[in-house]
């Protein structure tokens, strides 16, 4: 008797373990009984989610079903779209890519080809965003949001250096503007010194406007080059005049004057008229002098659809009703940045959003990061050995020469 | 000189003190007198204990005697009243300056320490030179038996063994007073009656000063120069071993100290021809001559009183009208004595019946009747109201 | 031979009947235990990254993942840090929560609120401590920092210098655990017999020697056992790290965990996150077998 009430719990036990396994299946059982489906969206959490969940509700009625939005940070929108990639069955229906994660997802397969589902991007969208929405011919992605790096400042600190907003022209005036801020008592530039992918991103636009950049025409790493070491050893003075701050401690010092410079995205800030900081683009010199190049780094956020999404038609309405021009325009308001020129270049909307004209300049002439499948172990690897420059543990030519060979042994293999 | 002398000695424990207390203090059957101020532990306590006297502070559980020891350990505050140990008062003295040493009842010897480790401890602690330790360690331990066991650890040791050890590590340091907290309580019956026989032999090589707790009658009676008896805090009775069982001071005392317990009857004190006699139903017992010198000494009225007499002085006679009787109700063969426990005189009664003499029946079936009967030289007489001894 | 028997029935209804017991245990341990570990040491040999999955399926590299890892200096480097941080941590945790235990114990009322209390931070979750700390430390709008500079004392950027990070991130783990120690030494000794102590008062033992002689041979056991389970949990430390320095600054903070996160995890590169996976286990097994042999014996 005891002897199987004993069996049958042990049976019990491992026929509940298996139960909770079984979730292939599960996920996108909703919906298929057409009357009321759902789409699922994971997008990035900030303004970037929260202008695509406004235009929801219109979509919502009109093609009767519901939406549900998952908002994630960067690093878990990366792994959540990954992870379920390897999924038979998706759960996820539209899905919000970082550029520079493009690579690795269209060589894995993780997107599905718009251009089969009959989508295309069209003229009014700012070319030079476009660049890695293709894979040859056929779009994998549509530019949503352009974000693009631009550089915050306190306009107090700034006008106390004598300068303006439209007056700031090369790397040498910013860093003058930092030292005297310093002078006075308070930070200068502000830099994000947590997490390799900061580190290297606040650096690039710095790095293009000497002229470097961290790979050559044919993928291979250039961070050992001339311009690079100028580029760092600049840097290096730079951030001397302030410190590192996480993000919301960065935006929170340049907004009160603590801080005087960083660099930026324009999700993170709204400036008004009255407001204490404002964000202008890099000229992309860095010398009163010397040449300029396109300084500003694109961090655009496209939209696509995943490989594995079970209502991929519908989901292509979705996408292209969100990329819609008026739509997009109507998400200005908000807080949007669309990579258009209808709205960029509106005149209601420049108006009361007159930096939109900084952006849309940014915009027109960005750079995007490396569009390589390793993009992922290259920033760790060479934000890893610029940690250990800025910090002092490596001098300038040791780290970048470390970064230079473990960077190459990457690339090759 | 080791006098130790309690003068009016109190100890109260306030009311809102909830500290660790020692179980026996919580017992709920206690009648301890409680005052504003809290409860009164121990209340005028007086006692010289001479250099060299072995006192044993006898009593039931709770009764303060153990409270008594600890203040002059030094590990209670004495809430009122002097203490002086050879002559200086040492009521504020902490223990270890007090020149006392203690064993307890759980031993408390150090777990991580090996035995010589734990007897030479205290020496240690007094930078002693090392030879010295191990002279007066070695001779403790020869005196006690425990030499082969000086480099094993406690654990190591039976019950008796660690007791050993506790009174080695008491005796090294050639105390004024040597304390003892029911120390033979822990260990078995058998063990414990070895251990007694030792204990009088220690004393006869150790001389110095004991004070003894113990709430068993018996080790009171053997090991102590003098026994003060105590209940719910107030000392009964000072006294010789033979003192205190020949002259109970009171009925608590006489029931407390003899085994087994002595008989009780409500009988009545008369008074004819200026001789005291006790009368208990048909029997009249005239009391010896110097009970009568006692009782007329104190002008003792005669009147109802209650009558004492141990099992041993009861005396079984053949069936007679004049004598006292019982129905039997348990009989228990101890292999020298019977003791017939009889139900008399609405009491219980113990008697006890040698089996040596042929006359004696040695059976006594439930229910069949005895009768016994008293004399006057071992009758005790006590005050029904103040339960006192009628001739103290 | 009938008796025989029926003993040998019953011998073997007993063991058949413990057995159909643990069954359960069994089970469950190998689905949750036992099957992830295989798994982990099989993906451990191989390449396997798990979006490169998709379209070429994993190799079979034998013991490269563990080569790499082995010489990679900021393994290497992650590993010393762990270490110091282990022990620096179980140090300050032991040392704060015995005196602590020790002077609650000694208090006449309110041991049973002080020990509530006192107890509090162990209980929050750890990413609330973390984030918690990093507001407090914040050196925009810091309590710490305003603090200090009303106080005239020098004011740090706490989590990005390299000077201080490291510190910071003890303190904090120091601060959250330091309870847990407390709460079990505690325990230890209210179990210490009062007799004993009784015993030293009246040997002459002064307070201090009352400490070394009494108090602490009685809890030995309890402060082994809070030692080992306070290292191997300080060893493994990753959340806190995480949210609060990302393993920076240039590599100061970074714990084996965190660097498996960084360069296994993160990128997707299981294979590899799956060798440190290995390497770790192996090392906790080390550090913990001196108790376990002990324990078994």
């Amino acid at each position: 008797m005891k002897k199987l009430f004993a069996s049958f719990l042990a049976l019990t036990t491992a026929v509940s373990l298996t139960a909770c396994g079984g979730g292939d299946s599960q996920t996108a059982q909703s919906g298929d009984d057409g009357q009321g489906e759902t789409l699922n969206l994971i997008l990035r959490a900030g303004t970037y989610a929260d202008v695509i969940k406004e235009c929801l509700p219109a979509f919502e009625e009109e093609h009767n079903v519901k939406c549900e939005v998952q908002e994630l940070s960067e690093s878990d929108l990366y792994s959540g779209i990954a992870l379920d990639a390897i999924n038979a069955d998706g759960s996820y229906d539209l899905c919000m890519v970082d550029g520079s994660w493009m690579a690795e997802f269209t060589e894995n397969g993780v997107l599905a080809n718009l251009s089969e589902l009959g989508y295309s991007l069209d003229d009014d969208i700012i070319p030079a965003t476009t660049s890695i929405c293709y894979v040859d011919d056929d779009v994998y992605l549509a530019p949503y949001y352009g974000n693009v790096t631009v550089m915050m400042f306190n306009k107090a600190n700034v006008e106390a250096a004598g300068y303006d907003a439209s007056s700031i022209e090369s790397l040498d005036d910013i860093l003058e503007i930092c030292q005297k801020a310093q002078a006075d008592g308070k930070k200068g530039f502000i830099y994000r010194g947590d997490g390799q992918n900061n580190l290297v991103v606040d650096f690039l636009p710095i790095l293009l406007s000497y002229g470097g950049w961290v790979v050559d025409e044919n993928n291979q790493p250039t961070v050992n080059t001339e311009e690079f070491k100028n580029a760092m050893n600049y840097y290096l003075e730079l951030i001397a005049t302030g410190e590192a701050q996480v993000k919301d401690d960065l935006i929170a010092s340049i907004d009160t004057g603590a801080g005087t410079m960083g660099v930026g995205w324009p999700g993170w800030y709204t400036p008004t008229a009255d407001s204490t900081a404002d964000y202008i683009a890099l000229k992309g010199t860095a010398t009163d002098s010397s040449e300029a190049y396109n300084a500003n780094v694109y961090g655009i956020w496209t939209i696509g659809i995943p490989a594995n999404s079970q209502n991929k038609e519908l989901a292509t309405e979705l996408l292209t009703y969100l990329m819609d021009p008026a739509v997009q325009k109507s998400t200005v308001a908000s807080g949007g940045v669309p990579c258009r020129y209808s709205s960029l270049q509106d005149p209601e909307i420049l108006k009361t959003y007159p930096q939109y004209e900084v952006v849309c300049q940014a915009l027109e002439s960005g750079v995007y990061r490396p569009v390589i499948a390793e993009w992922t172990q290259f920033y760790t690897t060479l934000g890893t050995e610029m940690d250990n420059i800025i910090n002092g543990v490596k001098t300038v030519d040791q780290g970048l020469a470390d970064a230079q060979s473990q960077l190459e042994e990457l690339m090759a293999g | 000189m080791a006098q130790v002398i309690l003068k009016n000695i109190k100890k109260v424990y306030p009311h809102h003190e909830s500290k660790k207390k020692k179980k026996g203090a919580e017992d709920k059957q206690l009648s301890l007198q409680v005052t504003d101020e809290g409860v009164v532990a121990v209340q005028a306590f007086d006692l010289d204990i001479q250099d060299k006297e072995f006192i044993v502070l006898v009593g039931p559980s709770g009764c303060g005697k153990s409270t008594t020891l600890r203040m002059v350990a030094g590990l209670e505050d004495i809430s009122g009243g002097d203490l002086y140990i050879d002559g200086q008062r040492v009521n504020d003295v902490a223990p270890k300056d007090r020149d006392i040493a203690m064993v307890f009842q759980n031993y408390a010897l150090y777990p991580h320490m090996s035995v010589r480790e734990n007897m030479a401890f205290p020496l240690k602690l007094r930078k002693v030179a090392k030879d010295e330790i191990n002279r007066r360690v070695e001779q403790a331990a020869e005196i006690l038996g425990i030499t082969q066991y000086l480099d094993r650890k406690p654990k190591a040791l039976s019950g008796g063994q660690r007791q050993r050890v506790a009174i080695g590590r008491a005796i090294v340091r050639e105390p004024k007073v040597l304390l003892m907290d029911e120390p033979l309580s822990n260990l078995d019956a058998k063990l414990r009656n070895q251990m007694r026989a030792e204990l009088i032999k220690l004393r006869q090589r150790i001389n110095t000063t004991f004070i003894y707790v113990t709430h068993d009658q018996t080790e009171a009676m053997t090991l102590g120069d003098r026994i003060v008896i105590m209940k719910d805090g107030v000392i009964q009775q000072i006294g010789t071993p033979q003192q205190v069982f020949d002259h109970p001071a009171n009925l608590f005392v006489a029931g407390f100290i003899g085994m087994p317990q002595m008989n009780l009857f409500d009988a009545q004190l008369v008074c004819e021809d200026g001789q005291y006699a006790v009368k208990l139903d048909r029997v009249q017992v005239v009391l010896s001559d110097a009970k009568q010198e006692n009782l007329s000494r104190k002008q003792v009225k005669p009147g109802p009183i209650i009558l004492g007499v141990r099992p041993e002085h009861l005396q079984l006679t053949g069936e007679a009208e004049q004598m006292l009787h019982g129905t039997v109700e348990v009989s228990e063969m101890m292999g020298s004595a019977v003791h017939v426990h009889l139900h008399a005189y609405n009491r219980d009664t113990i008697l006890i019946v040698p089996t040596d003499k042929p006359e004696n029946p040695v059976s006594f079936p439930y229910g069949s009747k005895v009768c016994f009967t008293f004399n006057g030289s071992t009758a005790h007489l006590f005050d029904p109201d103040t339960q006192k001894n009628l001739e103290l | 031979m009938r008796r025989n028997k029926q003993l040998s029935n019953a011998d073997v209804q007993t063991r058949r009947f413990g057995l159909s017991m643990i069954s359960p245990t069994i089970v469950v341990l190998l689905i949750m235990t036992a099957y992830p570990l295989l798994f982990t040491l099989f993906y451990s040999f191989t390449d396997y990254n798990l979006l490169r999955n998709l379209r070429q399926p994993a190799e079979f590299i034998a013991l490269k993942n563990y080569t790499d890892l082995l010489t990679d200096p900021y393994f290497q480097q992650s590993i010393w840090n762990t270490v110091k941080f282990t022990i620096l941590a179980v140090i300050f945790e032991m040392l704060i929560g015995f005196a602590v235990a020790l002077f609650v114990n000694s208090l006449r009322r309110g041991q049973k609120a002080m020990r509530t209390l006192l107890l509090l931070p162990y209980l929050l979750p750890t990413v609330t401590v973390a984030l918690s700390w990093r507001m407090m430390l914040s050196p925009n709008y810091g309590i710490v920092n305003q603090v200090l500079q009303t106080l005239g004392l020098p004011v740090f950027n706490w989590f990005s210098d390299i000077k201080t990070a490291f510190g910071m991130l003890v303190l904090i783990d120091v601060w959250q655990s330091a309870p847990f120690v407390f709460l079990l030494l505690y325990a230890a000794l209210q179990s210490v017999p009062q007799s004993q102590y009784e015993a030293a008062r009246i040997d002459g033992a002064s307070r201090i020697k009352i400490l070394f002689y009494v108090t602490i041979p009685n809890i030995k056991n309890s402060l082994a056992l809070c030692a080992l389970l306070r290292t191997i949990d300080s060893f493994r430390l990753f959340d806190k790290v995480n949210l609060l320095t990302g393993g920076g600054p240039a590599n100061s903070t970074s714990t084996i965990t965190q660097y498996l996160y960084n360069y296994g995890i993160s990128s997707l590169d299981f294979g590899f996150g799956s060798a440190g996976a290995i390497v770790m286990t192996i090392l906790v097994l080390i550090l913990s077998s001196v108790y376990i042999k002990r324990a078994i014996q």
